[in-house]
């Protein structure tokens, strides 16, 4: 009884899943299809009927093309099956779906070519956000990157931007864990079945994202996170926020598409610059040197959107009484171009205000926790603590630093790990923990 | 026409009494051994036909049989040629004695009758002495081995001749009596030194704790690191021997025939290096006739496993076991054997495939996947049986040239040794001697904790991801530092230093 009710409930979405199972489908053949009936019950009738669909059309340059679409008798009744087993899948996991022309579906990704028709998502940011930005990178990320796309990722986040990425490890993971916690909140768009964690050590923040902000994919359930399906996650990220910001990217790297599906779009590409003899940053550098802006802090990304100071600061009044609203971006000249138009003198006021506020917010905050902590420490534990510094270094070295005997060394290590101040590296290798824990 | 001598074989680790017998019959000339002989007691029948006849005596063209009693165990190797040929002589008649109930023969004969040494002669003097006979008999090379064991005459012979005059009164050998103070003493190999190895404190810091407790290590880092270097330098820490100790893996090396004729007895602790293609049954032991495998070899010193990660996966998991009862039995149709594996483990690994992570120098190239696919080679419950992991760096150049002088070994071992007294009393009344063999009512005796420290091993287990399986084994290695510590108590500062040597457990670290 609960799967007819369900069936019924789901109607429109079933006949839309149908379709877009066929194989040979894509987006732009099911725009084409719907121009032609109107209704995604007719559509899938006709296929039924013919068994064979040929369809012809005319595109803008009066050239006709034409494609064909076959499904077999076996196909035809394995499909109910299959949709059935979706259904019950989304109410099991209580997933949703959104469709193509819902007033909900959002708004940036409509404006894109052929967006997917349709989208199954989980928790509700994806329903209410204006702007977004998406964070993408490396999935072999160095901490460098982690912690630079940690630190964007909640800066913007708490200006009232949604953060969106691909769910990847590296930079993608940091970005999500970085804006989670604060007002813009954070969307991972999936190259799988939302039923699948993919990668599998980051269940916990599929869990908290599935609350606190929203999961989305455009496959199917149980689809497994193949190669192909990558790229066409990579063209919903770009496509559902108005900037892309690419920290870290080797020279073949996903983010590279990203960036790219970005400039087809015409959204703002943005670029963290890194080091040059660094393998995991030769993309990245190379989309500076055509062009993309570059980005050190996350003003020089509000910049680009003219986001006026009040704003902000209007924005920090709303935090604090807990009120989240979204408010427009102002526009400067073509953001689809990659060379910045934007006025630098009032560029420049607004990133000494944007960095006087940074730096007021964060440091007093900074502060207050570790120095505390700090106040705490015995002498020697302090000489230690000192001692580190923010990348890292071998507790052999730290030992003769610091003139202590190599058991010393380490029970004090080992105390200030355990307070939380320091981070431990993979080699034994130590350093002091940022204020933002980006792992 | 028979004749009748007393010889020993051996049986895994021990020796049993054998009977020899010989029967000569009128009949076609024929020459047989029976009583489950192998390829080697079978083909002494040469042997002893050529030694007889170039040693002067008469070789009976008679119907030959030698029996080997009890007729239902195994007999292998060369060491009954000596009493066949002279139950054969007895025979024959060619000399004779009255008192052979006294004697006890082994030995190899060679064409020319002269008598070369065999294996296992510790076992065999010890059986000797269990079947209450006076004399051994053994060739010249194994006897000094043979003397290690008090109450027999041991004869040293090293031809047929001198045996068959020996016996009958006409010349005298004197029965070898050692010196078994100066024969203990070790001689250590003063080749190498931790002296050697520049920098690298916290391996060893680590090997250090390793030893003075019997703690299993795994050093991981990077190729050149000097992961090989430390480990073979820790057999110049190891504390001495007791003299049964010394006696156990002896009898090992006996059977084994690894003992050579100026060394007749393993006086340092071994250290064992196989490489890695080697095979389950050449590390834990195993054969037709069983032999004792690379952990045996390594009983009561380490057994270095390099490159872990490269070694079978067969041969590791047959690790467990041993590792846990510190023996290793096998089991044939006919019996089962027992050999002693009480060994400490040093194992060195790379921290990933291309071996750079965490290097300040190269940049690892290796994915996630591969990285947790080369872990996997690594079984949980055989990293449960590692006490401490350390992580060794490459040195920096400036390090490597440095005059910064580290401690000797020397050193080093006294005060290992004085951990190790602390441990002998502590374990006086039960099996184990250190504190690595703690079982879990043991840690619960022997490993309290005050409420403050106990605290904070909980939160670090928390905070730092170590897992459960952890827990014991940070409690055993803070043992060790206290003791290191001359501490009864373990305090704060061991138990955090212990937490120090646990990276492969934590979520993140390596």
């Amino acid at each position: 009884m609960i799967t007819r009710n369900l069936l019924k409930r789901y109607e429109k979405e079933i006949f839309i899943m149908k379709i877009m199972s066929i194989k040979g489908m894509n987006s732009r053949r099911f725009y084409l299809l719907y121009k032609e009936f109107k209704d995604p019950l007719k559509i899938w009738d006709f296929v039924k009927k013919e068994h064979q669909l040929s369809f012809k059309f005319h595109n803008s340059n009066n050239n006709s093309k034409n494609f064909s679409l076959s499904i077999d008798d076996s196909y035809n009744s394995k499909i109910d099956v299959w949709v059935k087993s979706q259904i019950l899948k989304l109410d099991e996991i209580g997933a949703k779906i959104i469709l193509f022309d819902d007033e909900n579906y959002p708004p940036l990704l409509k404006e894109i070519f052929y967006p997917p028709p349709i989208l199954f998502y989980k928790g509700e940011k994806i329903t209410n956000f204006s702007q977004s930005i998406s964070i993408v990178g490396n999935r072999r990320a160095t901490d460098y990157g982690k912690r630079v796309a940690y630190q964007l990722a909640s800066q913007l986040s708490s200006l009232g931007i949604t953060i969106v990425s691909g769910f990847a490890r590296g930079i993608d993971s940091s970005a999500h864990k970085g804006a989670k916690d604060e007002i813009g909140g954070t969307i991972a768009i999936f190259g799988n079945g939302l039923d699948i964690c993919y990668p599998s050590e980051n269940k916990d923040l599929y869990n908290e994202l599935a609350i606190k902000g929203s999961i989305v994919s455009e496959f199917p359930f149980r689809t497994p996170p193949e190669r192909l399906n990558f790229p066409r996650r990579n063209r919903l990220i770009s496509g559902i926020s108005h900037g892309v910001i690419i920290v870290e990217a080797g020279e073949r790297s996903g983010a590279l598409i990203t960036a790219n599906f970005a400039l087809e779009q015409g959204k703002e590409v943005f670029a963290v610059p890194g080091e040059i003899f660094n393998e995991n940053s030769v993309g990245v550098n190379r989309l500076i040197q055509d062009g993309a802006k570059l980005v050190i802090s996350v003003d020089d990304v509000l910049e680009e959107f003219g986001l006026i100071i009040k704003d902000i600061e209007n924005n920090r009044k709303r935090k604090k009484s807990k009120k989240v609203k979204n408010y427009e971006i102002k526009n400067e000249g073509k953001k689809y171009k990659y060379h910045r138009k934007c006025n630098r003198n009032r560029g420049k006021t607004n990133y000494n205000k944007e960095t006087q506020y940074n730096k007021e917010n964060k440091h007093v905050k900074k502060s207050l926790d570790i120095n505390d902590l700090i106040e705490n420490l015995t002498e020697e534990e302090k000489k230690v603590y000192l001692s580190l510094d923010d990348f890292s270094q071998y507790i052999d070295e730290i030992t003769k630093k610091c003139d202590l005997n190599i058991a010393k060394a380490s029970n004090i290590l080992t105390l200030l790990e355990i307070k939380g101040i320091i981070k431990c590296h993979p080699g034994n290798r130590y350093s002091k923990k940022l204020t933002n824990e980006h792992r | 026409m028979l004749a009748k001598l007393y010889s020993s074989g051996i049986f895994g680790l021990d020796a049993f009494k054998v009977e020899v017998e010989v029967y000569l019959t009128k009949s076609l000339p024929s020459f047989h051994i029976v009583g489950l002989p192998d390829k080697a007691v079978n083909e002494s029948k040469e042997r002893v036909r050529a030694g007889i006849s170039s040693s002067n005596f008469h070789f009976p063209l008679e119907r030959i049989t030698v029996n080997l009693a009890p007729a239902d165990l195994k007999k292998e190797g060369p060491a009954f040629d000596l009493p066949i040929a002279l139950c054969i002589l007895l025979a024959t008649k060619q000399f004779n004695v009255d008192d052979l109930e006294k004697y006890m023969f082994v030995g190899e004969l060679s064409l020319n009758g002269d008598i070369k040494g065999v294996k296992g002669v510790l076992s065999i003097a010890i059986n000797c002495k269990n079947e209450c006979k006076e004399f051994l008999v053994v060739p010249k090379e194994n006897s000094f081995e043979a003397a290690m064991i008090s109450g027999i005459n041991v004869i040293p012979v090293e031809n047929l001749n001198q045996v068959v005059d020996y016996l009958q009164n006409r010349i005298d050998i004197k029965p070898v009596k050692i010196d078994r103070k100066k024969f203990l003493k070790g001689i250590l190999n003063n080749d190498i030194d931790f002296k050697d190895v520049r920098g690298q404190f916290q391996a060893k810091r680590a090997l250090e704790i390793a030893v003075a407790g019997g703690h299993n290590v795994i050093m991981a880092g990077p190729p050149g690191a000097g992961k090989s270097m430390l480990a073979k330098r820790v057999s110049t820490i190891l504390p001495k021997m007791s003299f049964d100790e010394i006696m156990e893996i002896t009898r090992i090396y006996s059977i084994s025939g690894f003992l050579s004729s100026n060394s007749n007895l393993i006086k340092n602790r071994p250290f064992r290096n196989p490489h890695h293609t080697i095979t389950d049954v050449g590390l834990i032991g195993g054969g037709v006739y069983p032999k004792p495998g690379e952990i045996s070899l390594a009983h009561n010193g380490v057994l270095f496993l390099d490159e872990i990660t490269e070694f079978s996966r067969n041969a590791l998991e047959s690790l467990r076991q041993p590792m846990e009862d510190r023996e290793i039995v096998i089991s044939r149709n006919k019996a089962s054997f027992k050999f002693p594996s009480k060994f400490m483990l040093i194992a060195s690994a790379n921290p990933c495939p291309c071996g750079y992570l965490g290097d300040s120098f190269n940049k690892c190239k290796c994915s996630y996947y591969q990285i947790s696919k080369y872990r996997k080679k690594l079984s949980g419950p055989l990293l449960d049986r590692i006490d401490i992991h350390v992580f060794v760096p490459r040195l920096l150049r400036k390090d490597l040239t440095g005059d910064l002088i580290s401690e000797s070994s020397i050193d080093i071992r006294k005060r290992v040794e004085k951990a190790r007294e602390i441990q002998k009393d502590r374990f006086s009344g039960s099996k184990i001697n250190c504190n690595a063999h703690m079982n879990t009512k043991h840690v619960a005796k022997y490993c309290k904790l005050k409420e403050d420290t106990k605290r904070l091993l909980e939160t670090a287990i928390e905070r730092m991801g170590i897992s459960g399986r952890g827990y014991y084994r940070i409690l055993k290695v803070s043992r060790t530092i206290a003791d290191l510590d001359q501490n009864e108590e373990i305090k704060i500062s061991h138990v955090s230093e212990a937490i120090q040597y646990r990276i492969l457990d934590k979520k993140y670290a390596w």
